[in-house]
């Protein structure tokens, strides 16, 4: 036992939101919980299921056939020049999810650890950087999927792919403000988790993953780009498969602004709420 | 130099928003509902009812000194556990402040504070983490933690697979294992066996005085306070309303009279075949409308023991019943009091003496709906009662099947079955005698049929409670009440539909306890 000495500096006010000084060094500082609990997340789904890896290989891989069938030979979607229409669409996909599982995941990410937050006090927006950190490791293995059929269909990237870690940190950023808003939201109204998988679904229609951006007519794109996530694919693709694919520069600016401040009205939203958070749960 | 005070708490306020805040669609609906009536019908907004807080803690101060160990005392839902989660930054206070000079470490609950999906190894790292520990920082007192805590053998084990007493003790190894000058505990020695709660305390007083550090512990037994702490503080409805040594704030404490009986520290002895007969408390344990009245006032004046009533002591009931009177602004009576008293702590019920009544259902409805007609003054009923003439109120009445079932005919599940364990249907009973009396180890149960004979039943309970004489006076009976004749013409015209007079008498809630000639007649009594 240590004794403490009494020019101890510690110490702690608690206030209504009171967190909001030093916010970011707190966080900081609780990083080795940050790591546990990733890699909790990651050896249970990996670890202890038979199948761990084959789900997140399988999945994508299955997505990208069905998406095939229904945008290439049911309706009909030009491919762009050269690009595999297989290749095109795994691309989005690869955006997608990270998008898609990380906001699935952040939507109960406060509920199911519920008995740490009732019980313990860690800044509650580890659990939602825990999230991001567990769809980018699966978004690795995806990525290595993607090199294997990328070799098979003989498209080689070219430089560009020295930029995707941009546009992933601009998938990113917009998974992380959405899945902020869906925590808290479902804390409190439990509804939302029946509604994200919809929302998901619905999602994926009005996203550029099934079908390339260029289909929408050049006036409509600024506008289009409004989701963020048309920047975010485009540029994937733009990144990933050597420049075959154009990007149009002013719809990434809009998409990554729209991205911006969903993360930050995320933050705020989150912050604001993150003191009663315990109360609803 | 005197140094500051470990915690300071300045005017600490929180409120709780009452009621259901769970599902937007509701809350969308009701809050277009409040709109729609502030304009169309032209109803100013704050008549309506918008979700009103609940004060847990109201304008809380005090201050604990280095090396004192505070005990928190006061009955439920005083507030004990909403001021230790907020010092453990759980939850952020309403007003007010807190400053702590010391690094706390917080043991909220039994056991808890776990995931219960990870390992006990996991866990114990996660808690190094939580509290700023390094894997490095952890692993060199990971031994000594497992020991203490007697978990060799389950380290790879889900925690929820743990005993709660091995998840206790594993978080009572990690409180006093990780440095902290500041260490709150709520309800920690509540479970574990006798050898570890004695260490438990053991340690607890090694910490205190040996490193000088802070202690503040929440119990409900009354020895724990005694023995560890220093101070300690009252608290009672949110307030904070006595501050001292620990053997008065204790009396204080254990011998507050509330309201009447039911705080005689004599019931807490648990074992209650030592206890003398003339210490047992009395309750009366009934569905609504179950002639408990008449018992009830017959013992209250002729026996000196206590005598206490109630219709609910299932918790998440009587909650619901008092957000909803607390909604309308109403005052809860006396057996809904007593219902909050001894659900929140049953262990006032040790040694009780329980009488549960039943009546059959149907004419536990009709009573019910006349006392409600005539208590909400309704003007139908008034010219009812005046002319005498029963059909309008034969018109009005709408009994159904679902609200009889939930209110008479699942009552002995939901409460008797749920809240003292006690499941009847699997138990005899003798339908002949009208009555049975099933002795349990913390308290015994007499059931009778309100159905019996006035001797007999005056027989029955002298011999359950062993009293030398006992006549039963009818009070509350609908004799005594001006609408009499209106309710006598009313059940001889009442005409239920056959389905649902079937249905109801074959619940095995009826069946369980009458004939089938009884049967019958209450049949042909409301189905013709």
């Amino acid at each position: 036992m240590t004794s403490v000495s009494d020019t101890d500096p510690f110490e702690l006010v608690i206030r209504r939101g009171q967190r909001a000084r030093r916010y970011w060094s707190e966080v900081w500082s609780f990083r080795p919980l940050l790591w546990q609990l990733a890699r909790r997340d990651l050896s249970s789904k990996y670890k202890q299921t038979v199948l761990g890896l084959a789900w997140t290989v399988v999945h994508p891989v299955i997505s990208m056939i069905v998406l095939t069938v229904v945008f290439e030979r049911l309706a009909k979607m030009p491919a762009e020049a050269n690009v595999p229409y297989p290749l095109l669409v795994f691309s989005g996909l690869l955006g997608w999810q990270i998008l898609a599982s990380g906001s699935r995941r952040a939507s109960d990410a406060l509920v199911r650890n519920k008995s740490l937050i009732k019980k313990l006090y860690f800044p509650r927006i580890l659990l939602l950087v825990q999230v991001q950190l567990v769809v980018l490791f699966d978004f690795l293995v995806s990525v290595a999927v993607f090199a294997v059929l990328m070799g098979a269909y003989g498209v080689l990237p070219d430089w560009r792919i020295l930029t995707l870690p941009l546009f992933v940190a601009l998938v990113v950023t917009t998974s992380f403000g959405l899945g902020l808003w869906l925590s808290v939201l479902n804390a409190s109204y439990r509804d939302f988790a029946h509604l994200v998988p919809y929302l998901l679904q619905i999602g994926m229609f009005l996203s550029p993953v099934g079908f390339s951006s260029a289909v929408v007519p050049e006036r409509w794109l600024l506008l289009y780009s409004l989701n963020p996530m048309v920047g975010v694919l485009s540029g994937f693709r733009w990144a990933l498969l050597g420049g075959r694919t154009d990007l149009y520069l002013p719809g990434l600016a809009m998409s990554a602004i729209v991205a911006l401040i969903l993360m930050v009205s995320g933050i705020v939203y989150f912050r604001w709420r993150e003191g009663t958070l315990a109360d609803f749960l | 130099m005197t140094a500051r005070p470990v915690v300071e708490v300045r005017g600490l306020w929180k409120a709780y928003q009452l009621g259901e805040r769970r599902t937007a669609g509701r809350y969308l609906v009701a809050a277009l509902w409040r709109s729609f009536l502030a304009t169309v019908a032209g109803r100013s907004s704050d008549e309506t009812q918008a979700p009103r807080p609940f004060w847990a803690l109201r304008d809380v101060s005090f201050e604990v000194r280095r090396g004192e160990v505070l005990g928190i005392v006061g009955p439920n839902g005083a507030g004990k556990s909403t001021l230790l989660r907020i010092l453990g930054r759980i939850t952020d206070p309403t007003r007010g402040e807190a400053v702590l000079r010391g690094r706390p470490y917080c043991l909220l609950g039994v056991g808890t504070g776990f995931h219960p999906e990870f390992t006990g190894r996991e866990n114990i790292y996660l808690k190094g983490a939580v509290h700023g520990l390094s894997r490095g920082q952890i692993d060199r007192r990971f031994d000594e933690v497992v020991a203490f805590a007697g978990i060799e053998g389950f380290l790879d084990t889900p925690l929820k697979r743990y005993s709660s007493g091995m998840r206790s003790r594993l978080g009572f190894a990690l409180a006093t294992t990780i440095d902290s000058e500041l260490l709150i505990l709520d309800e920690v020695f509540a479970v574990g066996d006798r050898r570890f709660k004695q260490q438990a305390r053991e340690h607890i007083r090694r910490i205190t005085a040996e490193a000088g550090r802070t202690v503040l512990i929440v119990s409900h037994l009354p020895t724990a306070i005694k023995q560890l702490c220093t101070r300690a503080i009252f608290l009672e409805q949110g307030r904070l309303v006595m501050d001292g040594e620990v053997d008065d704030v204790l009396a204080r404490y254990l011998g507050d009279p509330e309201d009447g009986a039911g705080n005689e520290p004599a019931w807490r002895k648990t074992s209650i075949r030592e206890m003398p007969t003339s210490d047992r408390l009395i309750a009366i344990y009934s569905h609504g409308k179950s002639g408990t009245t008449s018992i009830f006032r017959s013992l209250e004046s002729q026996t000196e023991r206590p005598v206490v009533r109630f219709h609910m002591l299932n918790p998440s009931k009587v909650r619901t019943k008092i957000e909803s009177r607390e909604r309308k602004g109403l005052k809860l009576g006396r057996s809904l009091r007593n219902s909050r008293r001894f659900s929140e702590d049953r262990s006032l019920l040790a040694g009780a003496q329980i009488i549960t009544m039943i009546r059959e259902p149907i004419a536990s409805a009709v009573s019910a709906f006349f006392y409600r007609l005539a208590k909400s003054d309704d003007d139908v009923f008034r010219t009812c009662v005046e002319s005498n003439d029963p059909e309008p109120l034969l018109r009005k009445h709408n009994f159904d099947f679902d609200e009889i079932e939930r209110l008479y005919l699942k009552w002995l599940d939901s409460e008797v079955g749920a809240t003292l364990g006690l499941d009847v249907y699997h138990r005899p009973f003798d339908r002949a005698q009208g009555s049975q009396v099933y002795r349990q180890e913390k308290f015994d149960l007499l059931v009778a049929k309100l159905e019996c004979d006035d001797r007999l039943l005056e027989d029955t309970i002298r011999g359950f409670l062993s009293l030398d004489a006992f006549r039963l006076t009818r009070r509350n009976t609908a004799l005594e009440k001006p609408y009499h004749e209106l309710y006598e013409s009313f059940r001889r015209r009442l005409a239920l539909a056959p389905e649902l007079v079937h249905r109801i008498y074959a619940h095995r809630s009826v069946r369980h306890f009458y004939t089938d000639d009884e049967i019958d007649r209450f049949i042909q009594r409301w189905g013709m």
